[in-house]
């Protein structure tokens, strides 16, 4: 198979090929015919790439010129983790930010683009390069359609973008380009199926398709029971203190943190605690290294609440920005997966003078993340502030165990810090504000907090919420005093220290700053909450794991493949006798037909076959043919079966000698379901052919005045002398061609007609003092018929090896002759006697001893297994031996 | 937003007493005709009865899940003809099966004749390690009982079979009787998952016995 990479070569070579593509020449009029042309293809398709199905052009963008600029972005959040690729044309827009994770494969694909736009050619950019190496495709933004309508020479890779797309795809071309965008950030985000019927939605298509798995079975259960979880969770209650506080640089000194931290009467069971500006020097800054890391850690190990032994969780620290996480001792070892993160969005986009740290775990049932953030200050940068919080959110990763998490993956989020919000200067200056703070109508100035009201534009911190605030602003005061900031600035005091959260279950119980603390420009603040956390409840988990079992039994039964047999007259029939079906008298050589209906009618295709029973080398007798064998049905549709009954030379010795009878099970399999039996009756009229020249030469009276019972003895009795030297209807058939056919022309060669058989057969079966039907043609048919229908043929089949080494030598085949048991030896003589007859005739009939020996040593030692293919050397051997009785002039003397 | 699917402590049970494993086996109902084979079945798998339940022409085919304390059981049930006509046509579905139910009918003295052939057969033919159930159905008309309890009893003690008198009318015994299979089934602790369903195919790629493939997996 060739590899990919050739694949992706015959895509590109054929759009190369395209009348259109020429360079310099001018394409719809729209570009001058100095400029060159070029079409950046996003080529879209499954990995790995196995053959052109897989590969389309999924997006084109268009690019005139030698504007095609290609970059490693420096300004868009590059970080230790993943980069950017900055790519920019002149025809679209937007640029195109494609942002990779770091690794060698996102190299490869860098190395692409960079040649690409070095040589100005066509440039592809490859999903394969971008599976699974970063879902932060949101960047990407491609050209609308508007813009590529102007140009008409696109078209025609519009056009091979729509054949190329699979299938699966259409919706996708249809909808245009400028869509692109969009789907990428959908397939990002995780459908929230989360309801019961979404999750069983998914099954009962694969339930359909017969894929579901023990396993497959088994990931839907754990689905339907994470939709159901607060059906067997408890909640439990855990009170958790929240504290920010940002400390301006300053050394904790001898300072005593417990008025902060252990405020309540009741030991919280967890603390956040997050500091800003811890130290502001340029070597916390450059090298994030800081002696006060260690200073403010002692502190607050002396300032937690004195009524629980603490454990500390986590702590994260980025330049300024720390976050302590405690928890009670004896909580620590309930807490799994705990990670810790954090995102720089200061100078350059990355530096951490700004940013956020985290920490998450999961507590039982329930993840809960702490965010402890410092958003860009200054009055005016609110919306920088916005940016800041989004990109917190959206870059900082958890890598877990199973996977990656964001922020808002959680199901608690307690999000803190110096957010540096302000009072909104256009609507109150500061001395409106400190007037209004001293007389403590808080509301009145947080009316114009920029927090708040971005929050209520939905701009920032969307879904979050934050309790009342009845405390005065924590910034700016002179360092040491209470008193505001009395600088030449001035400063509006403001709420820049905030605590908010997100999820069902947090109940905040305070939220308060406290102004003793004079250490910083801020106070410090903090809230305690009761976080709800969910807790299995064994007994219910059980009761809701056992019913989503049954409701996949109860699924997956449903779903089983079901059909109704419908025999024509099957209805009649007492219930236990349904499903079979009579063929009735049956005959010789005599087919009949009869078919059935299956209906689908479950609510899944189905698909049957009937299959072989146990070990058992056919599905059905050899007298029996089933058409078809194995079918599809839809739901609501049906197919028609038709079994066909035909007793010929293979099956009818047998069926004579009651070694088989007309009856037969045959088993009809719906795959993944169930099997039904289907029972074929027929009752077989005996006849000569399929009888043994042992039993005819001792049956004087016709067949059918015969019992079965004394068939059977006549064929075991294996007499050696009969009561005739020949079997009777043998020398009827010989005779009747002696009397009329010896001058015939094409004798042998000629087909007889069925019915004219048919009508031999029972004549033959009777012996009626009338002359035996039909032509000559059909006589020397069924004369064959009864030849071959000898269950031992003439020459018994012990001999047949010892006939084809003998044939060449006439005196061989002699001695052979006198291995036969006599009344084998009388029908071999006879039948010899006979051609020799018809070959003295010759002049007339025009029958060559050749052809005859062929025809008669094909009957005579006829196959043992009637599926063994033709042979010719077998064949001209029969036909030699057979051969040498025809045309030896010592015939007749010696036999 | 407060439930995520996603969420991954959704799956982990951190205690571990909720773990389970799920195990898979295939059962066959024998037995003769009209002793309520099917009727067992859907009392089982469905809850319901059915006074005058259609024979069975072929091996009908559901499936059942119990759980145990510390396994989740899945049974294959294969439910087969009981007619005499379609015998021989048995060992299509007992072959490969580590489990079968040997029904009788308590009225009716001649299906536990045929009981008792039914359980030489499989000691004979099915996989030595399959484990019988013998079930004295009908046990709802005991004023017609022709089949003395402690007579099965006996029989089933001394050949090692589960045994219970059921009633597929009153549901008496019925789950009771594939719970006691279940357990007595063994969990083989088997690495790595099975395919797809195993035992449903009775046709061609039979040819190799299937008797301990009782497919294990941990789940959580």
């Amino acid at each position: 198979m060739p590899n990919s990479s050739s694949w992706i070569g015959e895509v590109l070579k054929a759009l190369l090929e395209h009348p259109n593509w020429k360079e310099g020449e001018e394409h719809g009029g729209q570009v001058s015919p100095e400029t060159r042309e070029f079409v950046i293809l996003v080529m879209d398709g499954r990995v790995p790439i196995l053959s052109p199905e897989n590969l389309h052009v999924a997006h084109l963008i268009p690019v005139v010129g030698n504007l095609f600029n290609c970059d490693i972005d420096t300004e868009n959040g590059t970080d230790d983790t993943e980069f950017c690729v900055k790519i920019t044309t002149n025809i679209t827009e937007p640029v195109i930010y494609v942002k990779l994770a770091r690794g060698h494969r996102s190299q490869n694909f860098i190395d692409e683009v960079f040649r690409a736009a070095q040589n100005k050619q066509i440039f592809y950019i490859l999903s394969k390069f971008c599976f699974g190496l970063s879902k932060d495709f949101q960047g990407v933004k491609f050209a609308s359609t508007a813009e590529v309508q102007g140009l008409s020479w696109l078209r025609f890779y519009e056009d091979l973008k729509r054949h190329s797309s699979p299938g699966g795809d259409e919706q996708d071309s249809e909808r245009g380009i400028d869509s692109v965008s969009e789907d990428f950030k959908n397939s990002d985000t995780d459908g929230e199926g989360d309801e019961d019927y979404e999750v069983v939605g998914v099954e009962r298509e694969s339930m359909a398709k017969g894929m579901t798995t023990l396993k497959g079975r088994d990931t839907i259960i754990k689905c339907v029971l994470d939709s159901k979880q607060e059906q067997f969770t408890d909640l439990a209650g855990y009170k958790v203190l929240i504290a920010t506080w940002n400390v301006n640089g300053q050394s904790p000194g001898s300072i005593c943190l417990s008025e902060w931290l252990a405020r309540t009467p009741e030991p919280p069971d967890f603390y956040a605690i997050g500091f800003q500006e811890l130290d502001l020097s340029k070597e916390a800054f450059l090298f994030n290294e800081t002696p006060k890391e260690a200073e403010w850690l002692t502190r607050v190990k002396e300032g937690l609440h004195k009524g629980a032994h603490y454990k500390k969780v986590k702590l994260v620290r980025l330049v300024g920005m720390m976050l302590i996480v405690y928890a009670k001792e004896n909580l620590i070892k309930s807490l799994k997966q705990v990670h810790m993160e954090y995102v720089g969005t200061g100078i350059l986009g990355k530096m951490g003078n700004k940013g956020g740290v985290a920490v998450r775990f999961e507590l039982e049932e329930t993840s809960i993340c702490f965010v402890n953030c410092h958003l860009a200050a200054h009055v005016e940068e609110y919306q920088r502030r916005n940016q800041d919080f989004q990109q917190i959110s959206t870059r900082l990763t958890f890598f877990l165990q199973h996977g990656i998490k964001y922020i808002k993956d959680h199901d608690l989020i307690f999000w803190f810090g110096d957010m540096n919000y302000r009072i909104n200067p256009q609507f109150m200056d500061a001395i409106e504000a400190k007037k209004l703070i001293q007389q403590e109508k808080y509301q009145k100035v947080l009316d114009k907090d920029q927090l708040k009201d971005q929050m209520r534009e939905g701009n920032v911190f969307v879904n979050f919420k934050e309790g009342p605030i009845n405390f005065k602003p924590t910034y700016k005061y002179d360092p040491g005093t209470d008193n505001w900031d009395s600088s030449e600035k001035n400063r509006s005091p403001a709420w820049c220290d905030r605590i908010l959260w997100k999820g069902d279950g947090i109940e905040q119980i305070d939220y308060t700053s406290l102004n003793a603390y004079t250490l910083s420009d801020h106070k410090p603040v903090s809230s305690l909450y009761t976080a709800n956390v969910k807790v299995i409840n064994p007994t219910k988990y059980r009761r809701v794991y056992e019913e989503a079992l049954k409701k996949m039994d109860k699924l997956e039964n449903e779903f089983l493949p079901q059909v109704t047999v419908d025999i024509p007259g099957g209805n009649l029939a007492p219930h236990s006798n349904r499903n079979e079906i009579h063929f009735g008298k049956i005959r010789f050589m005599e087919p009949i037909k009869k078919t059935f209906t299956v209906a689908n009618t479950g609510q899944v295709p189905v698909r049957l076959e009937f299959i072989r029973k146990l070990d058992d080398l056919y599905v059905c007798k050899d007298w029996l043919r089933i058409e078809p064998l194995a079918a599809f049905i839809q739901p609501g549709e049906t197919c028609e079966i038709e079994l066909q009954v035909l007793v010929d030379k293979k099956s009818a010795g047998n069926l004579n000698i009651g070694k088989d009878t007309m009856y037969d099970i045959l088993v009809l399999h719906l795959e993944s379901g169930k099997d039904i039996f289907v029972t074929v009756i027929g009752e077989y009229e005996r006849s000569v052919f399929g009888c043994s020249i042992s039993a005819l030469v001792n049956m004087i009276d016709p067949i059918t005045s015969i019992s079965p019972g004394k068939l059977i003895e006549l064929e075991k009795g294996q007499m050696p002398m009969g009561v005739y030297d020949i079997p009777k209807e043998l020398w009827f058939l010989v005779d009747r061609i002696w009397r009329m056919g010896m001058q015939k022309e094409s004798l042998f060669t000629q087909v007889g007609l069925t019915e004219e058989i048919l009508q031999i057969r029972d004549w033959l079966n009777v012996i009626p003092n009338t002359p035996i039907p039909g032509s000559v043609d059909s006589i020397a048919e069924a004369l064959f018929l009864l030849l071959e229908s000898f269950p031992e043929p003439v020459i018994p089949f012990n001999l047949h090896l010892k006939c084809l080494d003998a044939a060449s030598s006439y005196t061989s085949c002699k001695q052979i002759l006198k291995l036969l048991p006599a009344a084998h030896r009388n029908v071999f003589v006879y039948i010899c006697s006979f051609l020799r007859e018809l070959l003295a005739n010759s002049d007339k009939n025009g029958l060559e001893p050749k052809l005859l020996a062929l025809l008669f040593g094909r009957v005579m030692l006829h196959e043992q297994n009637w599926n063994t293919k033709p042979n010719q050397k077998v064949d001209k051997d029969k036909a030699t031996f057979i051969y040498q009785f025809l045309v030896n002039e010592d015939y007749g003397e010696d036999l | 937003m407060a439930s995520r699917p996603a969420t991954a402590s959704g799956v982990q049970r951190p205690n571990g007493a909720t773990q389970n494993k799920l195990c898979q086996f295939k059962l066959v109902l024998l037995g003769e005709s009209a002793v309520g084979k099917s009727s067992l079945v859907l009392r089982f798998v469905k809850g319901q009865f059915h006074e005058y339940q259609e024979s069975t022409i072929g091996a009908a085919f559901l499936t059942q899940t119990v759980m145990l304390d510390d396994t989740t059981v899945k049974f294959e049930i294969w439910d087969t003809a009981g007619q005499e006509r379609y015998h021989s046509l048995a060992p299509m579905y007992y072959r490969g099966a580590q489990a079968a139910i040997v029904v009788y009918d308590i009225t009716n003295q001649e299906t536990f004749a045929r009981a008792k052939t039914w359980v030489k057969e499989l000691q004979r033919q099915a996989s030595p390690s399959i484990v019988i159930a013998l079930a004295g159905n009908k046990s709802d008309l005991s004023a017609k009982r022709m089949v003395d309890h402690d007579e099965a009893y006996a029989y089933a003690d001394e050949n090692g079979l589960l045994f219970m008198e059921t009633s597929a009318k009153t549901a008496m015994n019925v789950t009771d009787i594939f719970l006691a299979i279940a357990k007595k089934l063994p969990k083989a602790e088997q690495a790595g998952g099975p395919g797809p369903a195993q035992g449903r195919r009775v046709g061609l790629e039979q040819d190799t016995p299937r008797a301990t493939q009782n497919c294990c997996i941990y789940t959580t």
